[in-house]
């Protein structure tokens, strides 16, 4: 049923050692960029003060019986590097935050295995998908202060690294345990199920029939307990505003339209959610690329090179599926077509699961599943190149050239991002006694004033602000 | 990056990895930049607390306090911060041409315009220079009269000197 073609199964070679070392540059320039970024006011602070009460598990235990959310082990991982820090919150929360992108990095690698000069001429494009990416921008743009969204990426990804190996008993184990923290940490966790199956679907037999039936077993369990036992039950459509059309809808104006029957409006959330993936339009479900060209002429924005990123990206994958449809029908699945296969698994499923609300970075599961699957797609395009026909030869250099440069700004703009969203964080540290009053927060116990001024002397002065970058280019990328 | 087969269509793996490659290396080489003193494509740190001010910056504002520059001192100030006009100036009068409510609310906060003689330069400055949004902030807590445009005349003498 497997069968690995020649190009991914033959041993390391030069070719692999040049992609890990791209990848290890690739995280240089990235974890400057996090390192630049202080743990934040909103969404961290406040967590940090509560995660800080208690011990470890009656905080964990508390997190069981909350209200629409189920995420015990979020907090407990917040408290475990609360715990580590002392009061020396920067070097732990934003070299975890670095130390996560470089486990990416590498899980990102080991999954699409370059071997021979395609696939290590695909890899950048890869690794440019990957970070470049709009759903990737809020895994590290910013931090709660342990980006949730980033934990189940790597889990998304080491669930794929363990289904993709050789059949072991260890990797059962390793499955459980990683659906149970996955599933535990936040409810997109439960996309690692679909990871297992879907690779197991594509022949992949890393793990066995009965540990992908224990998955199974797994999942059902979650919503039983979930629903049944402690009746957390699923957030509604009060819970957030949520893009529908050219604007974002507050949680009263989706009432209003869609009270009634919420129905129109979660087909909407899943269509755009896939939609968002393979076009890179909508953004968190507003058409923004159409309305910059239809409302104000903008042709040119850093969401349209976007747009065309995704859509010359999605073209090559779609351009993959159907070289390999003879095989895809007899599934006679090699490596490649497995990362594909599970591409679409994840997408879908991450769609259903955004029903209630879309946003970008909800999506980024999918997102990391599209980098993979473009890196595998765009090396196939490229063996194909190189023993075409001059005409086939010159058409794929054409389409290979237009879709590097859109992934390359689009990698150069996430960079610009994180400074931005590092200017941005230290003004709300410099302002945060004002915030706090216009939020009617009062800093209570000695413990979190002292927590709140050991991070604004962090953001402040110990980590100080660097210049921002000035010039019409720069503010062109920071409109992303 | 290795050639896979002699012929000219390895050019094809080229134009796949080079330009992500050059927006790698544009990155790190940015980051050593830096790392080594020069922010490329940044007009540069403000070089003292009024600088920050005219800029606007908070945190800048808010990390020359607390290392002791004093927020009522006379500066030299870049012509391109506020005006050529406007080139020396202390941190509380330069944070009016912010025109940011919220710093001149920092300052406050921080002690710097607990002197009501203070107090009141900032908020006929702030009048001549007609920013509203300080005038009300600073009015909260009752103000005298000012003579319109004396004070700005008063720092734009000052520059000129």
């Amino acid at each position: 049923m497997i069968s690995a073609s020649p190009s991914v199964a033959s041993p390391r070679d030069r070719s692999t050692r040049l992609s890990y070392l791209y990848g290890a540059l690739v995280l240089t320039g990235v974890g400057y960029f996090l390192l630049d970024l202080p743990v934040q006011v909103t969404d961290s602070y406040g967590n940090m003060a509560q995660a800080e009460q208690g011990t470890l598990w009656d905080l964990t235990y508390r997190q069981f019986f909350q209200q629409a959310y189920l995420r015990p082990l979020l907090w407990g991982h917040i408290r475990v590097l609360l715990d580590l820090a002392g009061s020396s919150y920067f070097w732990i929360f934003r070299g975890w935050h670095v130390a996560q992108v470089a486990l990416l990095i590498a899980l990102f690698l080991s999954i699409v295995r370059p071997r021979g000069a395609a696939a290590a001429a695909a890899v950048p494009v890869g690794l440019g998908a990957l970070i470049g990416m709009h759903t990737f921008a809020g895994t590290i743009r910013e931090a709660f202060p342990v980006n949730t969204f980033m934990t189940i990426l790597l889990c998304c990804y080491g669930a794929m690294a363990i289904a993709l190996g050789p059949p072991r008993w260890w990797r059962d184990v390793a499955a459980f345990l990683l659906f149970v923290f996955a599933a535990l940490t936040v409810e997109s966790g439960l996309l690692v199920w679909v990871v297992f199956v879907a690779a197991w679907m594509a022949g992949a037999r890393g793990v066995s029939r009965s540990g992908v039936a224990a998955q199974c077993v797994l999942l059902a369990a979650y919503f039983y307990l979930r629903f049944a036992v402690l009746h957390v039950g699923a957030p509604g459509l009060e819970e957030r505003s949520s893009g529908y059309g050219f604007s974002l809808q507050d949680p009263s104006d989706l009432i209003a339209s869609f009270g009634g029957n919420p129905l129109p409006f979660y087909a909407y959330n899943v269509l755009s959610s896939v939609l968002t993936i393979l076009f890179g339009e909508p953004r968190a479900g507003v058409w923004v690329t159409v309305r910059d060209a239809m409302m104000r002429q903008e042709y040119v924005t850093p969401r349209s090179v976007l747009v065309l990123a995704c859509t010359l990206g999605s073209l090559v994958i779609l351009n993959y599926v159907w070289r390999r449809r003879r095989e895809w029908l007899a599934r006679r699945f090699d490596r490649g077509d497995q990362i594909v296969f599970v591409f679409f698994g994840v997408t879908a499923a991450n769609a259903v699961i955004s029903y209630p609300y879309t946003k970008d970075v909800i999506m980024s599961p999918a997102g990391i599943f599209f980098a993979a699957a473009l890196t595998v797609a765009l090396r196939e395009l490229l063996e194909n190149a190189l023993t075409a026909t001059a005409p086939r030869a010159a058409l794929a250099g054409v389409l290979v050239t237009g879709l590097s440069v859109a992934w390359a700004v689009a990698f150069a703009t996430a960079h610009f991002g994180l400074r931005y969203a590092a200017v941005q964080t230290r003004a709300e540290w410099a302002y945060v006694d004002a915030w706090l009053e216009r939020e009617h927060l009062v800093v209570s116990g000695p413990a979190a004033v002292e927590m709140k001024r050991r991070l604004q002397d962090e953001a402040i002065r110990l980590h100080p602000m660097r210049p921002p970058l000035r010039g019409d280019w720069i503010e062109w990328m920071e409109a992303n | 990056m290795p050639a896979a087969g002699g012929s000219g269509r390895t050019v094809v793996l080229w134009l796949a990895a080079l330009p992500p490659v050059l927006a790698t290396a544009g990155v790190v080489l940015f980051s050593l930049s830096e790392l080594g003193g020069r922010t490329l494509f940044s007009g540069g740190e403000p070089a003292n607390v009024a600088e920050a001010a005219g800029l606007g910056r908070g945190a800048e504002v808010l990390r020359m306090l607390r290392a002791g520059q004093d927020p009522h001192v006379v500066l030299p100030i870049h012509p391109e911060i506020i005006s050529s006009t406007v080139t020396r100036a202390s941190a509380v009068e330069a944070a009016v041409w912010s025109r940011k409510a919220q710093l001149v609310a920092l300052l406050d906060r921080e002690g710097a315009l607990a002197d009501p003689e203070q107090r009141q330069h900032v908020l006929c400055l702030a009048r001549d220079v007609g920013v509203d949004e300080i005038v009300a902030y600073l009015t909260r807590t009752g103000s005298a009269s000012c003579e319109e445009g004396r004070t700005l005349a008063a720092v734009r003498a000052r520059s000129a000197r």
